[in-house]
């Protein structure tokens, strides 16, 4: 008899020892900084929240604008629809895609000169990897340098005059 | 002559074969097939775009009949990896994606065997293999 008192005991303290800290542990939303987000009924995947105009422009700068775009004029419950943030973003993108191109061009230029003229320099080389790099396209360095490479397969350079020598 | 007389004229030819087999076998591992070449891929049915060069380093350092024989694997603060060879005057080079950098790395202190593809059009490196074996040790 004593024995089922104080499991009874346990159980019950369990219980509403659970039920007060569930929200403590589940409701992120109270977090400051964070968007209200709810749950609809007992699905874990499917979630809705409400997006402040601060909050979209802080995600486009992460996601593609294009999908920014598409969720800003979609007029989705809980996404406030400012086209004008997605439309920012995608003139931004825009001008960097240009500004890239832009730069790319003159660093094959700059590499396509030095082959013409048999005399290719580490500081022109230097030259066009600060364009790429200056317009974040440091992981194209290798295609410059690829280009050296296969104008000594070519023929039209030697290893001596791409500076590939021991 | 006796049967053992003409047994043992037969077979000295035979083993003769042998061990001149075996000799040029070695010699091949020792000299001959660690001092560098490049090739074309000559197979329709793969990629004719591709060159192999192939060597050990000793082997392209150690053999007299090609002065102008080099191979150099480099890479620079930039990160970009290069190949270069030269045999019998020809230049063969190729550049490396940057998830070949720590192969090359490898590669530029090996004492063993590396055979590389690279596509001749693009100037692109497709892949290396480092190799070391004890009886490619020899070639050293």
């Amino acid at each position: 008899m004593k024995m089922a008192s104080v499991a009874l005991l346990s159980l019950s303290a369990g219980a509403i020892g659970g039920y007060a800290a569930f929200p403590l542990l589940h409701d992120e939303a109270a977090q400051p900084g964070h968007a209200a987000c709810g749950v609809p009924g007992t699905s874990r995947d499917v979630v809705a929240c409400t997006l402040s105009p601060e909050q979209i422009e802080h995600l486009s700068s992460r996601i593609a604008p294009a999908v920014v775009e598409r969720l800003a004029t979609s007029g989705l419950p809980g996404v406030a629809p400012d086209a004008n943030v997605a439309a920012r973003q995608r003139v931004a993108n825009e001008n960097l895609q240009k500004e890239q191109a832009a730069a790319y061009s003159q660093a094959v230029k700059l590499v396509d000169q030095m082959i013409a003229s048999h005399n290719v320099t580490p500081q022109g080389k230097n030259q066009a990897y600060e364009l790429l790099r200056q317009t974040s396209q440091a992981d194209r360095l290798f295609e410059i340098e690829a280009r050296i490479s296969a104008a000594i397969n070519r023929g039209d350079l030697t290893p001596e005059q791409a500076g590939l020598t021991p | 002559m006796n049967r053992k007389s003409k047994l043992a004229l037969l077979a000295a030819p035979v083993l003769c074969w042998f061990a001149l087999a075996a000799n040029a076998g070695a010699d091949m591992t020792r000299s001959e097939a660690g001092v560098g070449s490049c090739f074309p891929e000559t197979d329709p049915t793969w990629d004719l775009n591709i060159t192999y060069c192939m060597g050990t380093m000793a082997g392209i350092r150690n053999q007299t009949r090609d002065a102008t024989r080099f191979a150099y694997f480099a890479i620079g603060s930039s990160g970009v990896a290069n190949f270069t060879m030269v045999v019998k005057g020809v230049g063969y080079s190729c550049t490396a994606p940057s998830s070949l950098n720590d192969l090359w790395r490898t590669a530029m202190t090996t004492n063993g065997w590396f055979h590389l593809g690279f596509d001749r059009t693009t100037g692109v490196c497709k892949f290396l293999t480092i190799s070391g074996g004890s009886n490619q040790k020899s070639a050293l």
